[in-house]
């Protein structure tokens, strides 16, 4: 009987791809592509200038430094050639950017051929009479940054075996002996002291391992505190994910009773149960009534409760005009001030006053603003609604000449339930949610709310909200 | 007049729009979830569906049926109407509203906050049908 798919052993990984693909970091790697290709080309243009540099006349006589120009050339066309290729390279694997086994060999390849150019460099400038073998250390610092412990373990001692090697072959006899000092300066002749030789070994041995140890060590507290974070942010979505649908059906929970009780109010009212007699009538609306306040009232309990464990991120905020926002929320509240001859005037900017946004939530907040405004406003009284852009924020003023608010609860009214004694006296049909709302919708805008009020006089309620773009 | 599938597990709620949709004549099958959906849909043939989004077996029942509907040659003429009490103005992050239909989350004719006003129901259907 044959096995089934997934029974069958997965194929047979190479070494290389073993070593060198676990741990890799390949999205890291693969936007980091192009940083390495355009560092490259700038080490490029360096030795071309080292090589024209190397030509001119030595502006001491003696010269302090005797470079041959062909090893920063020879280097130059190198890089530039290999480059070319990575350049292509690159542009096949941006089409693939997870194709780990190539991305590895593509890495892999880079940083051998820039073993080898440093390598060619540091003999053509002396060997240990220079800095550039320093030039080594960002390639280990890379390698162990980017790849596992193990690979970048081995591709360290493949750089110091590329760093060693033309001390060794000098020292050898293999290779001739190059020095950027004349003979009387020479600072150290490498092929005279096998002390000298294997102590400079050994130090850079040394310092390329201890620089692999120091940033592998980094590295592994960073990821995994990386894994940490990554495994609470997936806590995190799950237990939002989790209280959504909890909100959901507690919603659907409360409300469904209410939406019951009020269509049997409708089809009582409308007649489909034969004619009311009017004192009956009159009762049924009043139900129908305390029934709407009541679903209001769950609507604002649940809606404030999910405001204050929102975040912009969660909530999904674009790029919203706030203009034909407010423009609507003031033909809508406009309706509602009719019957109490409660007229709204408007002054709106007409510059784009953008703000990053949830287009609903505003709605929500300007409608209770307004809402707000012409319930405390005294019949017949004006409400006036100002929209400006300032600088770099958006302003918004609500303000009615209704009952105000007394000095002492300006700082209480954003709380929930709260009420000052006018305003139940005023409205004693108001939830006391809706400011409680508006604070909240604010917050999460990043934006600030202030009042000013006087007693008798009325309320300036003042909205300030980060806005998009420059001021035109 | 129209032969009308109603499917929704409030009882108060399917007796009451059972008594305003028989009064203008029309024929109400109601259901109370949405198992064997289709088979019951292609017997019953009805020139109308009013569905809830959320049943006993799962939180976003209607919206399963809507699409399973939609997906059926025959079946996705029939023109659908949810009427849900998980409206806009209940909850922000889980509002629905007409301007969430669409063919791939919503594939429905029609959106109706609950409790509808039976004027606004019967002008609705009226459209639809």
């Amino acid at each position: 009987m044959p096995a089934s798919p997934s029974l069958i052993d997965p194929p047979r990984q190479s070494w290389h791809a073993r070593i060198c693909e676990k741990g890799l970091r390949t999205t890291e790697m693969s936007e980091r592509s192009w940083w390495f290709i355009h560092t490259r080309w700038n080490a490029t243009a360096l030795c071309f200038l080292g090589a024209l540099w190397a030509l001119l006349p030595p502006v001491r006589n003696p010269p302090l430094f005797m470079v041959d120009f062909r090893f920063f050339l020879i280097v130059g066309v190198l890089l530039a050639a290999s480059n070319h290729m990575y350049t292509r390279m690159a542009r096949h694997l941006e089409a693939d950017p997870h194709a780990k086994t190539r991305l590895c060999r593509f890495l892999s390849l880079q940083v051998l051929t820039d073993y080898a150019n440093l390598s060619l460099l540091t003999y053509g400038l002396g060997g240990i009479e220079t800095p550039i073998l320093i030039l080594f250390l960002p390639h280990i610092i890379l390698l162990t940054l980017f790849f596992s412990r193990a690979y970048s373990f081995i591709m360290t001692w493949v750089g110091i075996l590329f760093a060693s090697l033309p001390i060794l072959l000098e020292y050898l006899g293999i290779l001739p002996v190059v020095s950027i000092f004349d003979a009387t300066r020479k600072m150290i002749d490498v092929t005279s002291s096998l002390v000298i030789t294997s102590s400079y070994i050994l130090g850079i041995i040394a310092a390329f391992l201890i620089c692999w140890y120091l940033v592998g060590g980094i590295t592994a507290i960073l990821l995994l505190r990386e894994r940490q974070l990554e495994s609470a942010l997936q806590q995190l979505q799950r237990l939002d994910r989790e209280k959504s649908q909890i909100t959901l059906r507690a919603t659907h929970e409360l409300k469904a009773p209410f939406a019951a009780i009020k269509s049997y109010v409708y089809t009582l009212r409308d007649g489909y149960c034969g004619p009311l007699p009017d004192k009956a009538r009159q009762v049924i609306d009043r139900i129908g009534e305390r029934c709407d306040l009541l679903m209001e009232k769950i609507s604002d309990i649940i809606h404030l409760s999910n405001l204050r464990t929102a975040t912009p991120a969660n909530v999904g905020l674009s790029e919203t005009d706030l203009t034909p926002i407010l423009a609507k929320e003031i033909d809508d509240a406009r309706l509602i001030g009719k019957p109490r001859g409660v007229r709204i005037l408007a002054a709106l900017d007409p510059a784009p006053c953008t703000v990053q946004a949830s287009r609903e939530h505003l709605s929500t907040m300007l409608s209770n603003l307004l809402r707000n405004a012409i319930s405390y406003s005294h019949p017949e009284g004006a409400v006036e609604v100002t929209l400006e852009r300032r600088d770099h924020q958006v302003v918004i003023q609500i303000r009615d000449h209704g009952i105000g608010i007394p000095g002492e609860h300006l700082e209480k009214i954003f709380e929930e339930h709260f009420r000052s004694n006018n305003a139940v006296r005023f409205n004693p049909n108001s939830s006391g949610m809706g400011l409680a709302l508006v604070r909240e919708i604010v917050r999460l805008h990043g934006g600030q709310i202030r009042v000013k009020s006087e007693l008798g006089t009325g309320s300036r309620f003042i909205v300030t909200l980060p806005a998009i773009g420059t001021p035109s | 007049m129209a032969k009308i599938l109603l499917i929704d597990d409030d009882q108060d709620i399917t007796d009451n729009l059972s008594m305003i949709l028989e009064s203008q004549g029309h024929a109400v099958t109601v259901k109370g979830d949405t198992d064997r959906l289709l088979e019951e849909v292609r017997a019953l043939r009805p020139d109308l569906i009013i569905l809830d989004i959320m049943l006993p077996e799962d939180a976003q029942a209607g919206f399963k049926a809507a699409r399973l509907l939609n997906q059926d040659r025959e079946l996705g003429r029939i023109p659908v109407l949810i009427l849900s009490a998980v409206n806009q103005r209940s909850n922000l992050s889980f509002g629905f509203s007409d301007n969430d239909i669409s063919p791939d989350f919503m594939p429905v004719e029609a959106f109706l906050d609950k409790p509808v006003e039976p004027k606004v129901l019967l002008e609705k259907i009226e459209r639809l049908l």
